[in-house]
């Protein structure tokens, strides 16, 4: 390496360059050896062996640079990386009151962080027997839009409120998904989300993955229950804003909400 | 020393907050954001940029176009591009790095991933990134 002085890099990338120049040396090493001195006459055909040789070390050593970005994470930026993606699930899940809003934002959520690629959110009908599609992504054709909760896994789901991982699959199908979780606002189940199948290169879930899912439905119950009373509010023929303050009206003292909640 | 500046390209709010939210762990920068790239160009005119981040599938001017344009004009041929793609999209990524992106990472982005990949592609150039400890 050259006298020229370097500035601090990632350590995984110090460490690639140690890597390279442990193989450099290695190089040099090989071009002293005897075997590879030139002999008198036949000077060429070795300076071409060593010339070989440097190129395929530097080809390892340049492979070796482009997998290292690939290595996992460390168990400290997995778990940066779950609290990054709670942060950002929760912060995008509740920055509206919109129902189409807040659907279009757990959609993306389930596609840039979870890695879903086909899956369903799936609510309770009031009278608790049937399961409605509320919104999915994917390839037609499109999933049934009415289940019983007496039906599969997704059923399960929605009785027990006990989230379903496949621990080998990334593929499933309607009936087989590969993971399906409870949508809840306090303790009662209000629907769920089920992921028939995750990006290519996910390969399946995680530990992390599982606990950002769970996490993930709870949140997005909150937000549609709230997206749901917004809208109602919204029905009664008031205004954008008229709608948020009779909501907060509850919340005021003198009408008897915080003076309650002070106790 | 003036602070590094990203520009991320990203048309989904949820991308574009875990992106900028992972590139925070570079001390002393400046995040920038546009929603496509037609956006991008116009704040470059205005802002000097150290790294540009963007999304491939974007409305109103897609990142392969953005790349084409950067490329083509001398003050961005050498700007760090990183291109964020869905994995399926082989094709994308395939013909953003031959257009000249400098890497490229996969959705789901895996902060840790993203940020490995922008200091490797900051570390090529003659100033080094400065990770905050």
């Amino acid at each position: 390496m050259s006298g020229r002085r370097r500035p601090p890099l990632p350590a995984d990338l110090e460490a690639v360059l140690t890597a390279l120049d442990t193989a450099r040396a290695a190089a040099a090493r090989l071009a002293r050896r005897s075997d590879l001195v030139p002999e008198p006459g036949n000077g060429g055909d070795r300076e071409a062996v060593l010339a070989s040789r440097l190129r395929d070390l530097e080809e390892e050593n340049e492979a070796l640079r482009r997998r290292a970005p690939l290595r996992s994470a460390t168990p400290a930026e997995a778990q940066t990386d779950l609290l990054a993606g709670l942060y950002v699930a929760t912060s995008q899940l509740h920055r509206t009151l919109r129902p189409d809003e807040v659907v279009s934002a757990l959609k993306e959520i389930l596609i840039n962080l979870i890695g879903a690629e086909i899956f369903q959110i799936l609510l309770f009908e009031p009278r608790r027997t049937h399961l409605r599609l509320a919104a999915n992504q994917g390839p037609h054709p499109p999933p049934p839009r009415r289940q019983a909760v007496s039906d599969g896994i997704v059923g399960v789901v929605a009785r027990t409120g006990i989230p379903f991982f496949d621990p080998e699959r990334a593929q499933g199908d309607h009936n087989n998904p590969c993971a399906c979780v409870p949508i809840r606002v306090d303790a009662q189940i209000v629907g769920v989300i089920q992921v028939e199948r995750l990006l290519p290169h996910k390969g399946r879930l995680t530990a992390a993955d599982h606990e950002l899912f769970t996490v993930l439905a709870e949140h997005a119950g909150l937000a549609l229950a709230a997206a749901g009373l917004y809208r109602r509010f919204l029905g009664e023929g008031r205004q954008d804003g008229e709608a948020l303050e009779t909501l907060f009206d509850p919340l005021l003292e003198g009408n008897g909400g915080a003076q309650a909640w002070n106790r | 020393m003036e602070p590094l500046t990203f520009l991320v390209v990203e048309d989904s709010p949820t991308m574009r907050q875990l992106v900028t939210f992972a590139l925070r762990r570079f001390a002393d920068c400046r995040i920038l954001e546009a929603t496509d790239g037609a956006d991008a160009l116009r704040k470059l005119g205005r802002e000097r940029v150290d790294v540009l981040l963007t999304d491939i599938n974007m409305p109103v001017m897609d990142g392969l176009k953005l790349i084409g344009i950067l490329r083509a004009q001398e003050a961005t041929r050498s700007l760090p591009i990183v291109i964020i793609t869905t994995e399926g999209a082989e094709e994308d990524r395939r013909r953003g790095l031959a257009l000249g992106a400098n890497a490229h990472v996969a959705k789901p982005v895996e902060p840790s991933q993203l940020v490995r990949t922008v200091a490797e592609v900051l570390a090529a150039r003659p100033e080094a990134p400065r990770l905050s400890t």
